[in-house]
């Protein structure tokens, strides 16, 4: 297609006027529908943007020799001059320049910290300064027995809960489970005794032997766990690290990814190693003269403890809500990811619109679902559908139906979700149960969006349904959502409980907001959702179980006894 | 030593090494990170900001930067919450499009540095074929603190005849690219 189509003439002089900066508010929202109504019409607004960005960078290109030098130190931060006097962008060489100097700034400031801290380390003061920073806090112990000078300390009076840790500071767990909050982000590690562990800063620590799993939150992206033979980045997810006497690490990742990077002679540093979800691997401490190796070995190989959440009570488990959903004459499709093969874990167990793996439209990203996450408790195997980094919304993998969903006029979405955050925070979306038919006509049913704001939305032109629930990274979630179509609008209410922390009420969290348009009618995407070309996007981040649909509007009290059913309590026994 | 401020102190060794590597790859990113930024913003001026916020944020995240993988897609990412901030701090009549309309224009996949190279030559290429009188208004245009108000002015013609002119030259330009990128694509 060429780009310079007469179609293209209103569209094209918006652009104009766009690039000018001169463009109304009235003119961009014509722009806007314009550019949306096709595939060519949103190329052609790329071309046109690229075009006018790359004469913008090159000044011209046959110019380039004479153009003069804007000056960039107008403020630390400038602010964006108003379109009508649109600020001309500086010279490329002049602009690196300044980021060397920038870059040799920081580097100064990074250097004097740091031989600050040698002297300090090498002068063994035996004075620490008054008042040390507090980096972490201990949240709470189970059957903890601390060793060292620091043991007093850890556990005041037999409540360690809230007690500061301060960089530096050597943990020596002899017995028990001891909780560590990192920072303010609700980065969460859980020791396992025997262990040594030695808190860095905010951001990081050194496990000297023993296991710990961490669950870090997507704004704490970045926390990094050191061990003698390995340093492993998180990337916004949950993992565990193990360390045997010998310095042998192993690292097994749960949720998102991490990078794992052989700590080596720095001649012979292999580059680090992207870990994802479901993965696990070895680093063997290296030998004199040879690169360490990290080796991938079987996940789940070894045990975790991942919560010291109170667990629910027996009475209820994940096993025994599949149970009641199966009974219940209204279910119209139930995934629930059991099974010993492929199409089993696929397989509808109610309507026969069984699911495929589908690849975004940007790719895989060096990643793979996961078809045998951990779910909720020992009674269930969730999904973990693969979302990429640093494009997440366009890259990955997740499932879709073989055959395409109808939405019934009145209908209940109810699903166990566990969010694992975005590294990239704000402006991501993680759908979890979707369709679309085109541009507009969508059914985003059940979406984290940003930091893991429950939304929902029927048209893609339309704002999304708003709520207060924010999934907290790492946590499972029992949600049911609501559909009742009208005439051009759609009805919603959702019902959520923190199954982590054991919230034995539902709170309802959607009440009767009103959604413009109508479920869309299309392949049922779960773990992804669709763009505006309805091509693969979206994928969800963390996992999902136990997905139902109902072609009625199930009543809060029915809601009610399949939370229950879960967590045990007066109605387990469902309706 | 707070890791995200900078490099982190077991790194501190090398650090002359990673500064070193750092503005190699800082100064192959900048192109393509200033593009992407124009992508959702189109404003010159609002992509330099972005540009800027953007590079600070990359020295202070360096020791995440998984080494071997693309640089620019990582300083991509990065810019792109930048823009976000950017929109997220402009007054809601300033933004013009709608966040579902900016989050379409990002899911493109982002053109390789070697596309962009070639879309560079050609574009090189491509104004070479202008008239005289078109590469002169072109070059006015795009030169520091031009705009098509002043470009206007100085030719004593009207804007919308200037912005007309502009337009047709664009298009022109961008069918001689998608023909010249074309004829190098491998078959």
């Amino acid at each position: 297609m060429s780009t310079a189509t007469p179609q293209f003439d209103e569209l094209g002089l918006l652009m104009a006027a766009l690039c000018d900066g001169e463009i109304t508010p009235a003119e961009a929202a014509r722009l806007e529908q314009l550019a949306t109504r096709s595939e060519a019409a949103r190329r052609y607004f790329l071309h046109y943007v690229q075009l006018h960005a790359e004469l913008s960078w090159e000044g011209g290109l046959g110019g380039s020799e004479a153009i003069a030098v804007g000056s960039t130190k107008e403020s630390p931060h400038p602010r964006p001059l108003s379109r009508k006097g649109e600020r001309r962008v500086s010279d490329p060489r002049r602009r690196l320049a300044a980021l060397l100097a920038m870059a040799a700034a920081f580097a100064l400031a990074a250097l004097t910290l740091w031989w600050a801290g040698r002297e300090r380390r090498v002068a063994q003061n035996p004075q620490p300064p008054a008042a040390p920073p507090v980096v972490a806090r201990l949240v709470q112990t189970l059957d903890a027995r601390w060793e060292g000078p620091a043991a007093e300390q850890l556990d005041p009076a037999g409540r360690p809960e809230g007690v500061a840790l301060h960089p530096g500071q050597k943990l020596r767990l002899a017995q028990g489970l001891a909780e560590i909050a990192f920072g303010s982000a609700g980065t969460k590690v859980i020791l396992a005794a025997p262990a040594s562990f030695e808190i860095g800063d905010a951001a990081q620590g050194f496990l000297q032997c023993g296991s710990l799993s961490a669950t870090v939150a997507h704004e704490a992206a970045g926390f990094t766990i050191r061990t003698p033979t390995a340093r492993v980045v998180d990337l916004g997810t949950e993992f565990a690290v193990a360390v045997e006497k010998s310095g042998r690490s192993e690292i097994h990742v749960f949720l998102g990814s991490v990078t794992v990077e052989p700590q080596a002679a720095l001649s012979r540093q292999p580059a680090p190693r992207a870990v994802l979800a479901g993965q696990a691997v070895g680093v063997a401490p290296s030998a004199p003269g040879k690169a360490a190796t990290i080796e991938a070995i079987a996940a789940g190989g070894r045990q975790f403890v991942r919560s010291l959440t109170p667990r629910v009570p027996a009475s209820g488990s994940v096993a025994q809500l599949r149970e009641i959903v199966a009974r219940h004459p209204n279910l119209i499709h139930h995934y629930t990811f059991e099974g010993s093969t492929l199409e089993e874990k696929l397989r509808d167990r109610r309507g026969g619109l069984d699911l495929s793996e589908v690849v975004m439209f940007d790719g895989r990203g060096g990643g793979a679902l996961n078809l045998a996450a951990q779910g909720f408790d020992a009674s269930t195997t969730a999904v973990a559908p693969y979302r990429g980094y640093p494009e997440g919304n366009s890259t990955g993998v997740g499932l879709q139906s073989q055959g395409p969903f109808t939405p019934p006029p009145q209908f209940t979405v109810e699903l166990l979700l566990n969010f694992a955050g975005t590294p990239e925070g704000n402006g991501t979306i993680s759908v979890a149960v979707s369709t679309r038919e085109d541009d507009r006509s969508c059914g985003f049913f059940v979406v984290a969006v940003d930091r893991g704001q429950l939304v929902h939305l029927m048209d893609g032109m339309a704002p999304w349904t708003e709520s207060d629930v924010e999934f907290i990274p790492g946590q499972w979630y029992y949600v049911a959502s609501t559909f009742a179509a009208g005439d051009g609008t759609t009805t919603v209410n959702s019902y959520v409980a923190n199954l982590t922390r054991g919230q034995s009420k539902l709170t309802w969290a959607v009440k009767n907001q009103v959604a413009r348009g109508v479920p869309a009618a299309s392949r049922l995407g779960i773990g992804k959702g669709f763009n505006a070309t309805v091509a693969h996007a979206y994928p969800w981040s963390g996992a999902l179980d136990e997905v139902a649909i109902y072609n009625t509007i199930l009543d809060p009290d029915t809601l009610q006894g399949h939370l229950e059913a879960i967590l045990g309590g007066p109605t387990s026994k469902g309706k | 030593m707070d890791n995200r401020g900078g490099p982190s102190e077991s790194s501190q060794p090398g650090e002359s090494a990673k500064i070193e590597q750092f503005a190699q790859l800082l100064g192959k990113c900048q192109r393509q990170v200033f593009l992407y930024a124009m992508r959702l913003l189109h404003s010159a001026a609002d992509a330099e900001e972005v540009l800027q916020e953007t590079n600070l944020v990359l020295w202070r995240k360096f020791d995440q930067y998984q080494q071997g993988t693309e640089f620019g897609r990582w300083a991509c990412g990065i810019a792109h919450y930048e823009i976000l901030k950017l929109r997220e701090r402009k007054p809601p009549a300033e933004r013009l499009f709608s966040d579902q309309f900016i989050d379409m224009l990002a899911t493109p996949t982002q053109p390789s540095t070697d596309m962009l190279d070639a879309r560079r030559d050609a574009l090189q290429h491509c104004l070479g074929k202008l008239s005289a009188a078109d590469r002169q208004l072109v070059d006015a245009r795009y030169q520091p603190e031009g705009s098509t108000r002043a470009v206007a002015e100085s030719l004593g013609r009207s804007v919308q005849g200037t912005r007309k002119a502009l337009h047709r030259i664009r298009l022109a330009l961008m069918a001689c690219i998608q023909r010249t990128t074309a004829r190098e694509e491998p078959a």
